[in-house]
C-alpha cells in the first residue's frame, strides 16, 4: 500500500512503468559455502567428572562402578575428582579451579581409555559366548576390516558419544586407522577401542 | 648468555674471589644478584595450617619469667632450652629440640605480624605478601623465574587460602599451582596410557604397542576430527576448546615423555592394595629410600589416601624437584582431622601445639634429609651439590594465637603478632629476629638492618602493646620481599629485610 502511494507520487514527475514494461533482474552475489555457522559467544565449557561419567555409563552401556578404575581399584571419579572440575572438601578445595590443569586432558583421557577399553573387553567375550555385542561386532582377532563391518560401528560411536551421524569424511578417517594400527601389532579389537577413545575424546565431546 | 654467566661465576668460583662466587665450605652459590633460570633456587611452602604459634615452639617464654596477672592469667610459658650451637630457643621438647640441633644454623625465626585473623584470608597473604609482587604468590613468583624449562613448575598440595592462585593475571597459567589432592595417586594423571589396563596377552595390554596405537587415534582425532566436525567449525575460537588442543600439543606431551606417571610414584608394588606391576607400571626407583623416611606416606585404604597425608605430600614434594619437574612446591599440614590442625588449639592449645608443631617438624627434617642426600643435576649434568643447597623450606601460617594461659586445658583464638620459621642455607641461619615478651606473650619487633630486638619496653605488666606500634614485628609484605630476595628473586617496590639475608 505504502509502495503504491510513492509510485503514484513518483508518477506526478516521472511517470510509473507499466505491467508490461521488462523487470530488471537484480545483480547476483557468487554463491559461497560458509560451512557451519560460527558461534560468535562461543562460550564452551569443559565437561565436570560427573557429567564425563554419566555419559560415557549411558553410551557404553556400563554400570556406574565399571567406568574407570586404576589399577582396577581406585576410582577415577575420585582420584581425577579435581582436575576433571570438581572439589575436595576433605582437602578444602570448596570452589572448582576456574580452568583447565596441566593433567585435565590426560585425565579425561584416562578415563575415556578405560570406559573404551571395559566396552570393547566385554563386547569381545559376548562374541566368543556366542552373544550379540552391544557395539563392537567384528572379528576381535582380525587383521582385516571392511566398511560394511567398520561403518556400523563408527556410526554407532558417534551416535552414543556425540548424538549425531558422522560424515562421510570422519566415516573415512577412523575407518582409515585400521590398516596402521594393525601395522602397530594391534588387531581388529584395538582399533574399536582406539576409535571409541578417540571420538570420545574429540572436543566435542568434552565441551558444551 | 646464562652459560656464559655461569661459566663466569665458575671462573670467579676456581679463583676464589668475590661476592657471587662460590661459598669454599659448601660449594654453594651465594649472593647471586639476578635470578639465572639455570640456575635455579627451589621453594617448598608448608602451610602450618591454624596458626602455629612460634610463643609454642621458637620463640617461647621460659616458664620462670612468666608473668602471672590477676584477671588475665599466666603469659604462656614453657620449660625452654637452647641446644649447643644454636642461636635460637625451643621449648624442651625433643622434637623441636632435634630440630634445632640438626637445622639451626640454616634457620631464622623471626618475629611477624599478620594482617587478618580469617583463615583463609590469612593464609592467602602468608603466601602473597599481600599482593605487594602485582598479586603473585611466592610460589609462582619462584615458577616464573625458574620454572620455564619444568614439566609442572608449581605445584600445590594446600589447602584454603594456601592453595588460592594469585591475582597477578599477567602470569602465565604454566606457572600457577597444579593442584594436588592425593600425592599417592597424583601421578597416575601424567600419562593418558600407561597403566591404562592390566598386563595380558591381548596387543593392546602391552605397554609399548599401546602407545603407538594411542599415537594413532590421537593423530587422526587431533589431526582430522578436531577439523572435519562442525562443532568445530562452529567454535573455531572458543577459548577453552583452544586450551584444551593447545595442552594437547604442549604440556601433556611433555608429561608423558618425561615419564613422571612413574618417576614420581613413590609407592611400592602393594599386591591387591596397588599392584602396580601388573598394570605395568614401575614406581620411582627411589621409592624405597623414600619410604625409609617416610613410611606414612603409603595408601592405607581404597581411596588411595595414606596414613599420614603430610609425610605422602613430602614424598611427592622431593620427587618432584629430584626429577627436575618442579621449583615450587606447597605441601600443607593436613591435621589429624583433615582441617583444623593447629586451629584445634581453641579447644586444647597446648596440645594441639605440640601434636602439630612435631608433626610439621618431624616431616620436615625427613624431607631436608632427602634433599640433603640427592645431588641436585643441573643443565649441565652433575653438580657435586645438593638439592637440597639451593632449597627454602617456608614454615607459612596464618597468625598466631592468643597470648595467655587460663588454666584447665584451655583453648586459644587468633591473634596478629607472631613468628616464623624459614629454613635455608640461602638464609643467614642461626639467627631469632625478635624476642617474646614475658609480660604480654607478644613477640616484639627488630631492626631490619641488624635484627636487634625493638623490645616493648615502658608497658606495664600484663599491658598489650597497640598493633600500629613501631616496636611491632614486620608484615607480610617485608617477609614475602625478602624471602624472594633469598632466592634471587626481584621485583618493583620489593621491601626486604637485610638482617635475614645472607652478606655477600
Amino acid at each position: 500500500m505504502r509502495a503504491r502511494v510513492l509510485c503514484a507520487l513518483a508518477a506526478l514527475f516521472v511517470g510509473c512503468p507499466s505491467e508490461d514494461a521488462p523487470v530488471e533482474t537484480p545483480p547476483t552475489a557468487p554463491v559461497y559455502d560458509l560451512g557451519e555457522p560460527t558461534s560468535v559467544k562461543a562460550d564452551l565449557k569443559m565437561k565436570r567428572w560427573r557429567q564425563l561419567q554419566l555419559d560415557l555409563e549411558g553410551a557404553l552401556e556400563l554400570p556406574p562402578d565399571d567406568v574407570c578404575n586404576e589399577t582396577g581399584l581406585y576410582d577415577c571419579r575420585i582420584l581425577h575428582n579435581v582436575p576433571l572440575g570438581g572439589v575436595s572438601i576433605e582437602n578444602g578445595l570448596f570452589r572448582p579451579i576456574d580452568a583447565l590443569s596441566a593433567t585435565t586432558g590426560l585425565a579425561v583421557e584416562r578415563f575415556v581409555m578405560q570406559a573404551c577399553a571395559t566396552r570393547a573387553v566385554r563386547d569381545a567375550q559376548a562374541i566368543a559366548a556366542g552373544e550379540t555385542p552391544l557395539l563392537f561386532a567384528l572379528e576381535p582377532d582380525g587383521t582385516t576390516l571392511d566398511r560394511e563391518t567398520a561403518d556400523p560401528i563408527i556410526t554407532s560411536l558417534y551416535r552414543r558419544l556425540l548424538a549425531r551421524d558422522p560424515l562421510p569424511d570422519e566415516l573415512d578417517a577412523v575407518y582409515a586407522t585400521h590398516s596402521g594400527i594393525v601395522e602397530d601389532g594391534g588387531r581388529t579389537l584395538e582399533w574399536a577401542w582406539m576409535a571409541c577413545f578417540a571420538i570420545g575424546t574429540t572436543t566435542e565431546a568434552l565441551l558444551y | 648468555m646464562a652459560a656464559s654467566r655461569r661459566s663466569l661465576l665458575k671462573g670467579l668460583a676456581a679463583a676464589g674471589v668475590g661476592a657471587g662466587a662460590y661459598a669454599a665450605s659448601r660449594g654453594r652459590f651465594v649472593g647471586t644478584a639476578h635470578a639465572d633460570p639455570t640456575d635455579p633456587r627451589f621453594l617448598i611452602v608448608i602451610g602450618a595450617f591454624g596458626g602455629a604459634s612460634m610463643l609454642d615452639c621458637f620463640m617461647p617464654v621460659d616458664r620462670a619469667d612468666a608473668l602471672t596477672h590477676a584477671q588475665r592469667g599466666t603469659v604462656i610459658s614453657y620449660e625452654t632450652t637452647q641446644p649447643e650451637g644454636s642461636n635460637i630457643r625451643c621449648v624442651d621438647r625433643q622434637i623441636p629440640r632435634q630440630y634445632l640441633q640438626r637445622h639451626a644454623h640454616e634457620s631464622v625465626v623471626m618475629s611477624t605480624l599478620s594482617s587478618s585473623v580469617n583463615h583463609f584470608v590469612a593464609q592467602a597473604r602468608s603466601v602473597n605478601g599481600r599482593d605487594v609482587n602485582a598479586g603473585r604468590t611466592m610460589t609462582e613468583a619462584i615458577a616464573a623465574v625458574y620454572g620455564d624449562a619444568c614439566p609442572l613448575p608449581n605445584v600445590n598440595m594446600g589447602r584454603g587460602g594456601y592453595s588460592e592462585p594469585g591475582a597477578d593475571t599477567s602470569l602465565d597459567p604454566r606457572f600457577r599451582g597444579e593442584i594436588v589432592t592425593n600425592p599417592v595417586t597424583f601421578p597416575l594423571s601424567m600419562s593418558g596410557h600407561a597403566g591404562i589396563v592390566p598386563l595380558g596377552e591381548r596387543p593392546g595390554q602391552d605397554p609399548a604397542i599401546r602407545a603407538d596405537l594411542v599415537a594413532r587415534a590421537r593423530a587422526v582425532r587431533d589431526d582430522q576430527l578436531e577439523t572435519l566436525s562442525p562443532f568445530a567449525q562452529t567454535f573455531p575460537g572458543a577459548r577453552t576448546r583452544r586450551d584444551l588442543l593447545q595442552a594437547r600439543r604442549t604440556i601433556e606431551p611433555t608429561l608423558e615423555t618425561s615419564d613422571l606417571i612413574q618417576k614420581l610414584l613413590f609407592v611400592p608394588d602393594l599386591g591387591d592394595a596397588f599392584p602396580l606391576n601388573a598394570w605395568g607400571i614401575t614406581p620411582s626407583d627411589e621409592a624405597g629410600r623414600i619410604l625409609d623416611r617416610l613410611p606414612g606416606a603409603f595408601p592405607a585404604n581404597a581411596n588411595g589416601t595414606p596414613d599420614d597425608r603430610l609425610e605422602a605430600q613430602a614424598a611427592l614434594a622431593y620427587l618432584l624437584l629430584r626429577t627436575g619437574s618442579s621449583v615450587a612446591v606447597t605441601m600443607t599440614q593436613p591435621g589429624t582431622d583433615g582441617f583444623l590442625a593447629f586451629d584445634q588449639s581453641h579447644q586444647n592449645h597446648r596440645t594441639a601445639q605440640r601434636v602439630h608443631w612435631n608433626r610439621v617438624l618431624r616431616v620436615a627434617d625427613d624431607l631436608i634429609d632427602l634433599l640433603a642426600t640427592a645431588e641436585y643435576v643441573g643443565p649441565d649434568g652433575p653438580t657435586g651439590t645438593s638439592i637440597w643447597d639451593r632449597t627454602m623450606i617456608v614454615f607459612a601460617t596464618e597468625f598466631g594465637r592468643d597470648k595467655w594461659d587460663v588454666g584447665d586445658g584451655f583453648g586459644t583464638g587468633h591473634h596478629l603478632n607472631n613468628g616464623l620459621l624459614v629454613t635455608s642455607p640461602l638464609l643467614r641461619g642461626n639467627q631469632t629476629l625478635g624476642q617474646p615478651d614475658p609480660n604480654n606473650g607478644f613477640l616484639c619487633g627488630w631492626d631490619r638492618e641488624t635484627g636487634a630486638p625493638t623490645p616493648f619496653d615502658g608497658l606495664e605488666p600484663g599491658e598489650d602493646p597497640l598493633f600500629d606500634d613501631v616496636r611491632q614485628p614486620p608484615s607480610e609484605e617485608a617477609v614475602y620481599g625478602t624471602l624472594l630476595q633469598a632466592l634471587d628473586v626481584n621485583f618493583e617496590g620489593q621491601q626486604t629485610l637485610p638482617a635475614v639475608l645472607k652478606r655477600a
